[in-house]
């Protein structure tokens, strides 16, 4: 399809004419498209900010799990952050490496960076839950079953649903966005940099870690941020892979642990009263968008700061 | 050069960050040290999640000991996770299935213990308008079941009827089907929430809805009284008329376990303190029914020999699967449970290791006296056999000699 | 300075070249970047074995029920205390469906009581009429069957029975209307949000439209479902008077909110890649920006359009929270929107837990779980294959002056 071709018939004054109602229905729409994700976003910080006092963010749950009142999210925050942290040992290494090999050291016609890039690319797209099957059958049944096999255990230890597992459920479907945003980010830094560290004698191992990455370092750590929001965020494959409905503050690796945004998910669908639980409901909600967002607004501050350096050297 | 700027900025900045971070990250997966975690895990029923949630919190405070880990998801996944060893207490708001309770068998080797922890009363509910005044189980089983579709049906206004019901791995769903459907098919259009309090909330927001679940949820809604026949008289769900057996739809609610856990310090006191007076006190609490008396004590009886000795008494099979011919063989419990004291609730403050090797040396005379009583009762068996196998003999000799004499 | 453009411009990164610097390195050095290259290697292999076995671990669990080795058919056959004395280590293993070498280690004690158990089970599951049906074929997974108590042939999924019923038909169909449902909200939407973010407006707008669509995309989908279980319903169950208030509808709208930010990110790519010099020469042919806009950006743009329609399209497949949450869960063959629907990615997060690995329950699940992989799959390989093949244009090349003026803007 030439588009030039079609060009021919712009002369026609009939899309002139619709043209007029063009732009303001496509503006409307736009406008249609903030009004939901405003009353989204509004009807949850408002509501849900009415019920955070400092009691609430880090009481605990022993006063119960339904009072509005007497019960606190703490423990969901600390486990939350607990397999956040957990998983980001495990994907930030892994993605930086296969991100700094795919973008400065494979050759394009090389099968391994065409089979990687393949398979980043649809890792991305696999959907959540997919993700907790391979959990539950891969890692707590067969390696985690497999421990305890090997280890003679007669009660479950590794064997169970616990904070490793999920850590590293979570950490398998954040590679791809970490992968990403490290390419990214070695992309915008300019050839010349490199070609300057070569021609003042540095291997190409000493260019990336004295001249490149460092330039990199903001666009990597916003990916390292927007897989920490994502991990967060889903809920999905930890459904059956960790997520415990009340459970002490996790201390080892096999614990279950308290997480957010499962904690949503039982609230709508297990509190028994839910008129009574909806300020309770609202303010947790509320909680975790507040975290998801100051993790995005760094992102993208980081990210704005990167260009505001990156500007002087256009 | 200006260009070299940014770098030191960068430089500086990145190698500030990465000590810190390296520090917090190091100190962070430190203190999750690998290791046995402190707490065992009771999984399984959505209709008492909420009741072992309290259980474990009282408990915890009662006891000082660290709390267990609650998870929900339905009687099937309880059943399931204990299957497949991932946890140590299956919660359970309908009886095993005689198909699981084997695969238990052969699994481990040993049969799976049941513990009755409280009792409950499946309710119907509807909205606080609806003026239907009772309910019959076969006008339930139609209703659900989509025969009845409309409420004039029923003799109410001429609306259609939303039904709601609980997802397929809910124990409540499947004593529902087993008690009232009489294992016929759910309709296939009834919703399924996940959890009582969701079907509540729907049926609260929804004039023309009705649903099913656990008492103790009951809140916003109206319960209608059920009776068991069209003309039969109507009941209403309270602790003593589910206790009695007037209300056709209760149940208890199970605890399973294994054998090895039963005998860990932890699972036993736990089980042991539930059907105490403090644990029956949190029941009530929850709405749900706490045990009937005689029941307690029977119970209570044998989870003490439970945690006492090494072997597993078998659970009744229970009356859907059951029949006369297929009777189990009793468990020598005679001597088992004439061992055993009634434990107190609260844990005596001894040396756990010497607690432990005191129990192992308990377990293993217990093993060696149940080996024995296990080949007396093999031999009983044959002989039994042998026995019938001659009478059977005998017979078909008599019926030969009747036909002959004809 | 001028040395410096002399250096900038000249020298490239290629060893065979750099090779006579590369001599004058240490030998060690050179061995610790190759140390290093290969470790590289290493880890970039691994994220392929990671996604390799991830496919072959799902497609494993379900392919003794794609090949059609799983049954759930049972016969009844009648065994006495006496017959059971009789019978041969294996006919015994057979009978008590346990593996030989299993049966040895069983104690006697056991070995009746699962006699008794089995003998129950089969009594119970025999004593349903269709209990030689196998729920598990081909032919009752896809296709309607008529029961035993159904007056007509029906698609049923209810595993937890007396006698399973496997059909995965009414699945499909709810996770098709869902995202029917879901593509009609969120495609015109996107798009014409898009489209005029990247054609019409101001830069002041832009600024504050991208990030918003942005933070939407950061919204856990969990937050939504919970939002809509809660305000949606309620508000589309007073606009329409529906009776259902749970249903493919609202489902849908929610789960349109959670795909949009997919759509919107990658068509406004699309838009915005598309060179100056297009809108330019439009506008020197007599156009105005709707016409320039509609009659050649967009068709130049298309195979992006279209490859976000593709992957917004996979995305609404594989969404779990808000489905579980918000649909109703009613697992029956409807094709009205306004009915309860199930999808594929709810039925496993629900019933996953409640399996016995290796069951039949569980064989299905997978089944179905890599039937989501392999759309997801062939969704993603369509978008790439049309932004490889049927970009008309090439991707404009570095234009200097354009990326200045993008830049400056």
């Amino acid at each position: 399809m030439n588009p030039i071709e079609t060009s021919a018939d712009l002369s026609r004054g009939g899309s002139r004419s619709f043209g007029r109602f063009g732009v303001p229905v496509l503006a409307g729409l736009t406008g249609l498209l903030l009004v939901l994700v405003a009353f989204l976003f509004g009807a949850i910080l408002i509501e849900g900010g009415h019920g955070l006092r400092p009691g609430f963010v880090f009481g605990g749950t022993s006063e119960g799990l339904f009072d509005p009142h007497k019960t606190g999210v703490f423990p969901m925050i600390f486990g939350t952050s607990a397999l956040v942290i957990l998983m980001t040992v495990f994907v930030v290494p892994l993605g930086v490496i296969t991100g700094i090999y795919l973008q400065e050291f494979a050759s394009p016609v090389s099968r391994l960076a065409g089979a990687t890039r393949l398979a980043v690319k649809h890792l991305a797209g696999i959907p959540s839950i997919v993700f907790g099957l391979f959990g539950l059958g891969f890692f707590v049944h067969f390696l985690g079953g497999g421990l305890d096999r090997i280890g003679g255990a007669t009660e479950p230890v590794w064997g169970k649903p616990g904070l490793i597992w999920a850590a590293l459920t979570m950490a398998v479907l954040t590679v791809p966005v970490v992968v990403v945003s490290t390419e990214e980010a070695l992309r915008s830094v300019p050839d010349s940099i490199r070609d300057a560290g070569l021609s003042l004698g540095a291997t190409r191992l000493e260019t990336l870690r004295l001249a490149v990455l460092p330039q990199a370092a903001p666009g990597i750590l916003t990916g390292g941020m927007l897989a920490v929001s994502r991990g967060a965020g889903e809920v999905a494959p930890i459904l059956f892979v960790g997520a415990a409905f009340s459970a002490p503050l996790p201390n080892s690796l096999n614990d279950q642990f308290m997480e957010l945004g499962y904690h949503i998910f039982v609230l709508s669908t297990q509190s028994p009263d839910v008129d009574r639980t909806r300020p309770l409901l609202f303010a947790t909600a509320c909680v975790l968008l507040v975290l998801t967002f100051a993790l995005n607004f760094t992102a993208i501050w980081v990210r704005m700061n990167l260009r505001a350096r990156m500007r002087p050297l256009h | 050069m200006r260009t070299l700027e940014p770098f030191a900025d960068s430089k500086l900045l990145l190698s500030i960050m990465k000590h810190r971070l390296v520090w917090v990250m190091a100190l962070s997966t430190v203190a999750l040290l690998p290791g046995i975690s402190g707490g065992a895990t009771i999984k399984g029923s959505d209709t008492m999640v909420v009741l072992n949630q309290r259980f474990a919190e009282v408990y915890a405070r009662e006891s000082k000991s660290p709390a267990f880990e609650v998870t929900g998801g339905g009687s099937g996944t309880g059943i399931a996770a204990l299957l497949n060893g991932m946890t140590e207490i299956a919660a359970s708001s309908r009886p095993i299935k005689a198909e699981e309770a084997a695969q238990f068998l052969v699994k481990t080797g040993g049969a799976v213990i049941e513990i009755p922890v409280a009792m409950d009363a499946i309710a119907i509910f509807v909205h606080r308008t609806n003026e239907l005044p009772a309910i019959s189980i076969p006008q339930l089983a139609a209703v659900f079941a989509g025969k009845i579709r409309n409420w004039k049906e029923l003799g109410g206004p001429d609306r259609p009827i939303v039904v709601y019901s609980r997802e397929n791995n809910s124990g409540t769903y499947a004593f529902f089907k087993e008690h009232v459907l009489k294992d016929a098919d759910f309709f296939g259009k009834a919703q399924t929430l996940p959890g009582t309090a969701a079907v509540i909330n729907a049926v609260a927001r929804d004039p023309t809805g009705i649903g099913y679940g656990g008492i103790g949820y009951a809140k916003g809604i109206r319960v209608l009284p059920v009776s068991t026949k069209e003309r039969a008289q109507p009941v209403e769900p309270t602790e003593q008329s589910a206790a009695d057996g007037s209300y056709p739809i209760s149940r208890y609610l199970y605890y399973y376990s294994t054998a090895s856990a039963m005998r860990t310090p932890q699972v036993g006191a736990l089980v042991q303190w539930i059907l105490g007076d403090a644990g029956q006190a949190v029941v009530n609490e929850t709405g749900s029914f706490p045990l009937p008396k005689e029941k307690r004590i029977s119970v209570t009886q044998q989870v003490g020999g439970w945690v006492a000795t090494a072997a597993p008494a078998i659970p009744p099979a229970h009356a859907s699967s059951a029949t006369a011919s297929t009777r189990p063989i009793p468990a020598p419990t005679a001597a088992a449970a004439a061992a055993a004291p009634a434990v107190a609730p609260t844990p005596v403050a001894v040396d756990p290791l010497r607690l432990v090797e005191r129990e192992s040396n308990v377990t293993r005379r217990e093993a060696s006296v149940a080996e024995r009583e296990a080949s007396v009762v093999g031999r009983e068996m044959k002989l039994t056999e042998r026995e019938a196998a001659l009478a059977q003999r005998e017979e078909e000799a008599m019926a030969r000699r009747t036909s002959a004499r004809r | 300075m001028e040395a410096f453009t002399e250096i900038q411009s000249g020298i490239p990164a290629d060893p065979a070249v750099r090779g006579v610097l590369g001599d004058l390195l240490a030998a060690d050095e050179r061995r610790a970047e190759q140390a290093a290259v290969a470790g590289m290697r290493i880890v970039a292999g691994g994220v392929v074995a990671l996604v390799l076995c991830l496919f072959l671990f799902v497609f494993r669990e379900a392919w003794p029920l794609m090949s059609g080795q799983v049954t759930t058919a049972r016969k009844y056959a009648p065994v006495t205390a006496g017959q059971f004395e009789g019978m041969t280590h294996e006919e015994r293993a057979k009978y008590l469906r346990v593996e030989p070498a299993r049966l040895l280690q069983l104690s006697p004690e056991a070995v009746t009581q699962l006699a008794a158990l089995r003998d129950a089970e089969t009594r119970e599951a025999s004593s349903q009429p269709d209990a030689g049906v196998n729920a598990a074929s081909w032919q009752n997974l896809l296709f309607p069957r008529q029961w035993n108590g159904y007056d007509r042939p029906e698609y049923i999924w209810q595993p937890n029975s007396k006698t399973p019923k496997f059909n995965i038909m009414p699945l499909l169909v709810g996770s098709l209307r869902i995202c029917f449902m879901a593509l009609a909200v969120a495609l015109p939407l996107g798009f014409a949000a898009a489209l005029f973010v990247s054609q019409f407006a101001s830069p002041k707008v832009r600024e504050w439209v991208k990030p918003v669509v942005e933070l939407l995309a950061g919204c856990p989908t969990v937050v939504i479902g919970f939002f809509g279980l809660l305000v949606v319903a309620s508000m589309v169950q007073a606009t329409f008077g529906l009776t259902i208030r749970l249903n493919a509808f609202v489902a849908g709208m929610c789960v349109a909110l959670a795909v949009i930010p997919t759509v919107f990110s990658i068509s406004e790519e699309a838009l915005s890649g598309v060179s100056e010099s297009f809108r330019d020469a439009a506008r020197a042919l007599g156009a105005d920006e709707w016409q320039s806009a509609l009659r050649v950006v967009v068709p130049a743009a298309a195979p992006g359009l279209m490859a976000a329609a593709l992957l917004g399209i996979g995305r609404a497949l594989g969404e779990t929270m808000i489905a579980m949450m918000v649909s109703g869960n009613a697992a029956a063959l409807d094709l009205s929107l306004f009915a309860s629907a199930r999808t594929v990615p709810a039925t496993i997060g629900q019933e996953l837990a409640e399996t016995v690995i290796g069951g039949v329950h569980y064989r299905v699940l997978f089944l179905l779980g890599a039937m989501l992989f392999a759309v997801c799959f062939v969704t993603n390989l369509l978008g790439s294959w049309v932004l490889s093949r049927l970009r008309a244009v090439p991707a404009p090349m570095a234009d200097p002056v354009a990326e200045e003026a993008r830049l400056a803007r």
